[in-house]
Parts: structure tokens; C-alpha cells; sequence
């Protein structure tokens, strides 16, 4: 388990995250969202240890990530958003990568940069940066570890590719593993991420799992725009409606509305999802 | 599990490491070890085009290749850490750098090895080897391979006592470290203009140096500086002195390497993404 205490970094005089906490806990792939700035990557690398938090703590499993021992380091994998292109194949770079995280497995690398459709013999500084992108991505999930963590995954990818990623990520990763994703691209991963945690500056706007989402908000497709929503947005064929579930229906959670009524609303959606 | 320091890991993040200096400067250091013969082949391919004899015989070749070979060290020294290690300044490298399940011991332990053996051992493998090479190939043009030429007996010419032994081998490889973890040291420490900004970096602490110890020398007594100085016994004694200036100089350089040693060690512990 992840326990994040009464986190604060700032870069400067600007602050980006402050008083964060919370858990992350095993067998759940965390989505990440927030605008641009609020800190998702600053989260990230604090989470793996590249960055030490200013005040507050974190604890992988007990361990501080920041002082970076090999125990830690190989029950973790960290996919940045931009990505090193080597002078060595793939395959090369992750016979030699692989032998430091014990679960790795290279058959299921191999098998996965085959459903990528890209050539582990290929080149990793000749490669586009979609390749390059997807060899990562293999790795991470022939790692094997209880943690990983990705910031922006489908970033660079093709269309094909997104869903051979959502599909990877289910079928290679361990069940008790706890995946955080950091993404803009909410539809890339819509059934994949549960549950959700959005950010904003200083604070976390919601850290709920689908099914709660859905059991205290409502999310209307209907044709007819109706007073008193969070948040609508006009779609092909009607609207998308987001209002305080106070009937207790299901309906299915659209990430993305979900993201424009949370930050349209912040105080009232902190509110409806406090546990106090 | 030890976290800091496990032979078998170690020996793993070793290999890695060999192979990404292999991949990020072996090329290089083969172009470098090769020099003699490269050099050769241009001066006769400059024969040939020009129908002239730039080479006289081989005692007029050798400023050139002693030149050469200075070079190829110096070019050696000062790109090995940058080309190798100055990556890890970048985000992308070196949060992968960072990431890797190795202890900071183990990966500043194998920077190290790399820098102040493997390297110049393999440096001077090619070269010594080419050189030969091209010394029995070409006894005419080429010249008298390195490995023969009387280094020592030119050293032996100066006034030094001839029963004081001086190990010149291990002067000159302690030398090569300092310079290496130098500007390794700048390699990852700077993140644009790396051996640039090291050479002046070395420029100021030589002249900040030069400074310091001139007002101290000049701040004190005569007589004290005078003893301190061993100006005083070398004509009385100058075996004595002239070991306790050897040893005063050992003394300067393992500090200047602890030093050196320590300051990698730190920025590999406390460099962050």
C-alpha cells in the first residue's frame, strides 16, 4: 500500500502540491487527472522517489521512496510521459533492463511488443516515438511488479494501439497490483481506471471509485437539458448531464463530465464525497 | 536483502554499465586507441595525393605521435564521464538511470571502475597495442614503438638521486583518475556545456588556489614557511626532502580523489527528477 501524509512540494515560491493525503491500495489502477500544472507529475516522481517530498510523508509497503533502495526500486516501475530513445535494440536494452526486477518475464515482453505490432529488434533511437512509447510500455507490464506507475501511457499512441494498451494492462498486470495512471486522455482508459482521483492546485478534488461516483452522482444522456445540473455538455444525439444522485439510479460514469462538473464545482462535489 | 551493497547485483549493474559505455563511447575509444594507425594512414595517403614526403623518417614522426597520443588521452578524459554518465542530468535518461533497482553505492561504485580503470585500460590497450603494431609494420617510417622508447632513461637524466625509486606509473594513473572524476563529476553535474564549464570551473579553484596559498605563504614568517617548504633541509638533506615533497604530493593527490569521490557520491544520492 501507498500512504501519502500531509504531502507539500513546491517548485519555488510556487506551490503545487500541499496537505495531500491519502491511500492507494493494492489491486486497483488509480486514474491520475487533473489540468495542466496542478502537480500529477510531480506526484508521480514523488511517489517513485525522484523528488523528495518538502513536508509530510510517503510509504511504499513502509518504505521511503526517496532513499531509493533496490528492495523498493524492484517492486516499482515508472513510465515517464517522455521517453529515452537508446543506442541498442529493444529486445537488447530489455535482456539487459530485465534482469533487475526479479518478475520480469522477456517471453511476455516479446508477446506484447507483438500485439504492439513493433519490431523488438528494431533500433530504440530509430524507432518513431509511438514505437519507443509501446517498447516502454512492454516493459513495464513484463515487469511484473506490485507498483506501477504511468504518467500520460497512451500519449503518442495510435488509435489500435490505445486498445491493445487497455487490453495489456488488464491481462499482464498482477491482480494485487496498485497502478496509478496519470492521463488527459480520460476515453483512452474509461474502463480501465477505477478508481479516480482528481487533482487540483494544493488539493484533491475527489478520490472515489466508480461505483461510489456513481452511487452519489448521476449522469444523464438524455435529449432534454434540465436545470440544477453540475455540469452539461451537448453530444451527437442529446446531452451529457452530471446532478447529485438523490434517487439512488445507476447510470454509467462519463469520466470526462465527471472531470468538468468536479472542477466546475469543487466545494459541493468535495462536500458530497467527504467521509467526515 | 542489503541495500547497499550486494556482489551479485553489483556484478549485474556492472555488465549493464559496461554495456551502455560500450553503446555511448566505444566507438569513440576505438577511434582513439586506433589513432596511430589512423595517423599513419593520413600522412601517407597526403604522400600519395600530393607526391610529397611529409614524413622524412621515422624520428621526424614522432612529435606527431607523441602529439597524437595526448590528444587521444585528453579527448578520452574529457568526454568519457560527459558521453557515458552526463545523460543522468537529462529527465528522460535519468529518471531511468534513478529507477534502476541498484543501490547509489553500487551504481557511484561502478562509475568509478569505469572511469579510472576500465577505461584507461582499455585506452591504452588499443593505443600501446596499435602503436606497436605499426612500430614492427613500418620500423622505418613508423618509428620505435612506445613501449620501447627510453621514457625512463630521459627521467633518469634528471637530478634526482638515483636511489629514490619514483613510481611514474602510478603518478601518471593517479593523475588520469583526478582528471576523469573531474569531469565525470562535471558530466553529471552540469546539465548543458559540461566539459566547457568544467575546464572553467578546474581554471577557477587553480587560480583560487594559486591565490590562497600565495597570501598564506606570504602571511607568515620566513623561517616557518622556509621549513614547511623543505627549503631549508634540501640542500642539507635532499633525499629527505625531496621524499617528503613526494610524499607531500601523494598526500594532496589522495585527498583531492577522496574529495573528488565524495562529491559523485553525493550528487548521485541527491540528484532528483
Amino acid at each position: 500500500m501507498i500512504e501519502i501524509k500531509n504531502l507539500a512540494f513546491s517548485y519555488g515560491p510556487k506551490n503545487v502540491l500541499n496537505n495531500i493525503s491519502m491511500s492507494l491500495e493494492p489491486g486497483k489502477i488509480y486514474g491520475l487527472l487533473g489540468e495542466n500544472g496542478v502537480g500529477k507529475t510531480t506526484l508521480l516522481t514523488l511517489l517513485c522517489g525522484l523528488k523528495k517530498p518538502q513536508e509530510g510523508s510517503i510509504t511504499t509497503d513502509g518504505i521511503n521512496p526517496y532513499d531509493r533502495l533496490p528492495s523498493f526500486l524492484e517492486n516499482l516501475y515508472y513510465l515517464p510521459d517522455e521517453v529515452a530513445p537508446l543506442n541498442t535494440t529493444a529486445e537488447r536494452w530489455a535482456r539487459s533492463c530485465g534482469k533487475f526486477w526479479p518478475a520480469f518475464n522477456f517471453d511476455t515482453f516479446n508477446t506484447i511488443m507483438a500485439e504492439f505490432e513493433t519490431d523488438p529488434a528494431q533500433k530504440m533511437n530509430a524507432m518513431s516515438s509511438g514505437q519507443l512509447k509501446k517498447t516502454y510500455i512492454a516493459f513495464a507490464l513484463a515487469a511484473g511488479t506490485p507498483f506501477i506507475l504511468m504518467d500520460e501511457p497512451t500519449n503518442g499512441l495510435d488509435i489500435p494501439s490505445k486498445a491493445q494498451f487497455r487490453a495489456a494492462i488488464m491481462k499482464y498486470t498482477r491482480e494485487d497490483s496498485t497502478i496509478v495512471i496519470s492521463t488527459h486522455q480520460v476515453r483512452d482508459l474509461e474502463n480501465v481506471i477505477d478508481p479516480i482521483v482528481i487533482l487540483d492546485t494544493c488539493d484533491v478534488l475527489l478520490n472515489a471509485s466508480i461505483a461510489e461516483i456513481s452511487e452519489k452522482l448521476y449522469f444523464d444522456y438524455g435529449t432534454e437539458l434540465k436545470p440544477g445540473n453540475l455540469y452539461a455538455e451537448q453530444l451527437p444525439g442529446g446531452f451529457i448531464q452530471v446532478y447529485p444522485n438523490t434517487t439512488g439510479k445507476e447510470s454509467k460514469v462519463n469520466i470526462e463530465a465527471l472531470f468538468n462538473a468536479v472542477h466546475k464545482n469543487k466545494e459541493l462535489v468535495k462536500g458530497i464525497f467527504s467521509h467526515e | 536483502m542489503n541495500n547497499v551493497f550486494s556482489p551479485k547485483r553489483f556484478g549485474k549493474y556492472f555488465l549493464y554499465d559496461l554495456e551502455n559505455a560500450k553503446n555511448n563511447f566505444g566507438l569513440t575509444l576505438l577511434i582513439l586507441g586506433l589513432m596511430p594507425m589512423i595517423l599513419y594512414a593520413v600522412f601517407q595517403l597526403i604522400n600519395l595525393i600530393f607526391n610529397r614526403t611529409l614524413i622524412i623518417n621515422a624520428d621526424g614522426f614522432i612529435p606527431a605521435r607523441i602529439s597524437s597520443g595526448i590528444i587521444c588521452v585528453a579527448v578520452a578524459t574529457f568526454a568519457f564521464g560527459t558521453k557515458v554518465y552526463g545523460s543522468i542530468t537529462d529527465k528522460r535518461a535519468g529518471s531511468s538511470f534513478l529507477m534502476l533497482p541498484a543501490s547509489t553505492f553500487e551504481k557511484w561504485l561502478s562509475m568509478v571502475l569505469m572511469g579510472c580503470v576500465v577505461a584507461p585500460i582499455c585506452l591504452s590497450i588499443l593505443y600501446v597495442g596499435s602503436d606497436t603494431i605499426m612500430g614492427l609494420l613500418f620500423p622505418n617510417s613508423f618509428g620505435t614503438p612506445i613501449v620501447k622508447m627510453p621514457f625512463y632513461d630521459i627521467l633518469a637524466e634528471t637530478e634526482i638521486p638515483v636511489d629514490i625509486k619514483i613510481n611514474y606509473t602510478g603518478i601518471a594513473w593517479g593523475n588520469w583518475c583526478w582528471y576523469m572524476l573531474f569531469f565525470t563529476l562535471g558530466g553529471i553535474y552540469f546539465k548543458k556545456g559540461k566539459v566547457g564549464k568544467s575546464i572553467l570551473v578546474m581554471f577557477f579553484l587553480t587560480i583560487l588556489t594559486s591565490l590562497l596559498f600565495a597570501a598564506i605563504v606570504g602571511h607568515f614568517e620566513t623561517d616557518w614557511v622556509n621549513d614547511a617548504l623543505l627549503l631549508n633541509t634540501i640542500d642539507e638533506d635532499p633525499e629527505v626532502a625531496i621524499r617528503k615533497i613526494i610524499g607531500l604530493g601523494k598526500a594532496l593527490l589522495y585527498a583531492q580523489l577522496v574529495i573528488l569521490l565524495g562529491l559523485s557520491y553525493l550528487r548521485l544520492r541527491t540528484i532528483k527528477h
